[in-house]
């Protein structure tokens, strides 16, 4: 049996891009790759920007991913939070798409009764504990954030421990855009393990650029193996067919 | 998780109204609301003339992954734990929105820390070993309980027990935690990973403890063990219990078992002091922030008599 491989990006950012392409359209090709696209806002106590708000969840809804705003007090949780709501929406992607061919189009999760449904979710349940994961986190480090970053950090850290209580395999990369020179920057290569890293932001001279949508595009690239249209098949879960209907 | 959010769930009730399951057509009158969570809501609620907890939300994934859990439960002999599992079913509102409930047992309480508060800290180790006792019920059907914390837990009228509401971080052994929050979570505190283990249960129990000298609980330093041992120290905690917990966040106890057995094998005269109980708790109630107590009427009884109970108590389990 060959297990399948979900990949994500976690964008983590504190406002609205400022240049290049819509962040949401490149959101919505990278989905189309099979890599859902999560975001994290990150917000000062007290402020709300409404336009960087309906980005961060318009970027995440075209991305398949999942999208939260919190206080950066409450980072860790909400970075595997997120996270871990993401493999569970793109696993029941999965899912749904073979009960549309078991039971006909239009037919989804919830058109099943809740018994056999409760059935279903203890496959994805599974799933998502045995899967492996690949998560490209891209931070956001324009001027704004400098200060946010060793709790940004701290919750990256915090997210590979409870990944790596998983059965499932791991890989993290984290980039920062924008870069010096590039769009993004890589700061960790490919690595199973976030807690041996002691400083992931290195002194970085934040300017007052965004480039979201250019620095997604290139995330994409980051990621190793070519790309098929749909990277988890139902096929990689045979156990899955146990289910019987 | 108490993570602060704006997307709040949509599942919302009215007093009053009349909910009708879609698939098994049980009918449900809304009462009251009894809290509201990351995944959704809760309601209580009476059908068939007993009253129910109804919890909600729009994610019927998860929903449907805590009924797994409730169901587990019950298999694994927790149920006296935790709330017993009743229905589940979905609600079309009105303009057509699904949304996933279930019902389960209503458990009627005060919580832990408003308990002692009141009857004071000669009620711990009775509860300490109730409860270690049914969590190693739960442990060796292959489920910890998770996300432990002082909010989940209740303790009944009569008689007094501690109850377990939420089950949605009640995770197999040898998987990773479902759910978790920070001040309980071993792995904040770096004295351990985040793998469902009984050891887990422990710690987090160990820490609903500790909670209760430190209502408002603490951070962790740059060096978290050493900051989690001082509290420990430094907590008005006789010193047999100040060892207990030390053992527990340590890892130092594999099974639940290993707690309950030092619970038994404390010396008479640190755990029997039912005459001195109400002037201890009053004592103890002043290093609290002067909070307005509740009154509950109920609580009223004689320490005599809640001692009676805790030896029947005891004595029903050993």
């Amino acid at each position: 049996m060959q297990k399948g491989t979900l990949k994500q990006i976690l964008l983590i950012t504190d406002g609205c891009s400022n240049k290049g392409e819509d962040p949401a359209a490149v959101a919505a090709f990278i989905a189309e790759q099979s890599i859902a696209v999560n975001v994290i806002g990150i917000l000062e106590e007290g402020a709300v920007d409404a336009k960087g708000l309906s980005e961060i969840e318009e970027i995440a809804a075209s991305g398949q991913g999942e999208s939260q705003i919190v206080y950066s007090h409450h980072l860790s949780q909400t970075v595997q939070s997120v996270t871990k709501k993401s493999m569970t929406k793109t696993l029941q992607g999965v899912v749904n798409q073979e009960l549309k061919q078991i039971l006909g189009e239009e037919k989804t999760l919830e058109d099943l009764p809740p018994e056999e449904r409760g059935e279903i979710m203890e496959v994805v349940n599974d799933m998502e504990e045995t899967c492996d994961v690949e998560v490209l986190v891209l931070v956001d480090s324009s001027a704004s954030m400098t200060h946010k970053l060793p709790t940004v950090q701290e919750a990256l850290i915090d997210l590979s421990v409870s990944m790596n209580a998983r059965i499932g395999r791991n890989r993290f990369a984290i980039y920062h855009f924008p870069g010096k020179r590039k769009v993004i920057q890589k700061l960790i290569d490919w690595t199973g393990e976030l807690k041996s890293v002691s400083q992931i932001f290195p002194k970085l001279a934040g300017g007052g650029i965004t480039p979201t949508g250019p620095a997604l595009k290139e995330a994409l690239k980051a990621f190793s193996e070519p790309k098929k249209r749909r990277s988890m098949r139902w096929n990689d879960y045979e156990d899955v067919e146990e289910i019987g209907f | 998780m108490t993570t602060k959010m704006w997307k709040k769930s949509a599942f919302k009730l009215d007093i009053g109204q009349v909910v009708v399951g879609k698939w098994h057509k049980n009918v449900y009158q809304v009462q009251k609301k009894l809290g509201e969570g990351a995944i959704g809501a809760v309601y209580l609620c009476s059908s068939k003339g007993r009253l129910v907890a109804l919890k909600g939300s729009d994610q019927t994934a998860s929903i449907m992954s805590e009924v797994n859990r409730l169901k587990a439960l019950k298999r694994g002999q927790g149920h006296s734990l935790g709330p017993a599992f009743i229905d589940v079913d979905d609600l079309e509102d009105s303009r057509g929105v699904c949304y996933s409930f279930y019902a389960m047992e209503y458990i009627d309480g005060i919580s832990l820390d408003n308990f002692i508060r009141i009857r004071g800290f000669d009620w711990l180790d009775p509860f300490i070993h109730q409860f270690s006792n049914q969590l190693s019920h739960l442990h060796q059907a292959g489920w910890v309980l998770g996300d432990i914390k002082i909010e989940n837990i209740l303790v009944t009228k009569k008689p007094h027990r501690l109850r377990w509401i939420d089950v949605g971080g009640m995770t197999e052994i040898g998987r990773s935690m479902k759910e978790y929050s920070e001040f309980y979570d071993r792995a904040y505190w770096h004295l351990g990973s985040r793998r469902a283990e009984p050891s887990y249960d422990i710690f987090a129990f160990a820490m609903v403890i500790i909670r209760l000298y430190y209502p408002k609980g603490f951070e962790r330093s740059d060096h978290p063990k050493k900051k989690l041992l001082e509290k420990i120290n430094q907590a008005p905690v006789p010193e047999y219990r100040k060892q207990l917990l030390k053992h527990m966040v340590q890892g130092d106890f594999k099974q639940m078992g290993e707690v309950k057995d030092m619970i038994l094998n404390l010396p008479t005269q640190q755990t029997r002091r039912s005459q001195s109980s109400r002037t201890n708790a009053k004592r103890k109630n002043s290093t609290y922030s002067k909070d307005i107590q509740p009154h509950y009427p109920w609580l009223e009884v004689s320490s005599i008599v809640g001692w009676l109970l805790i030896t029947s108590y005891l004595n029903l389990t050993f």
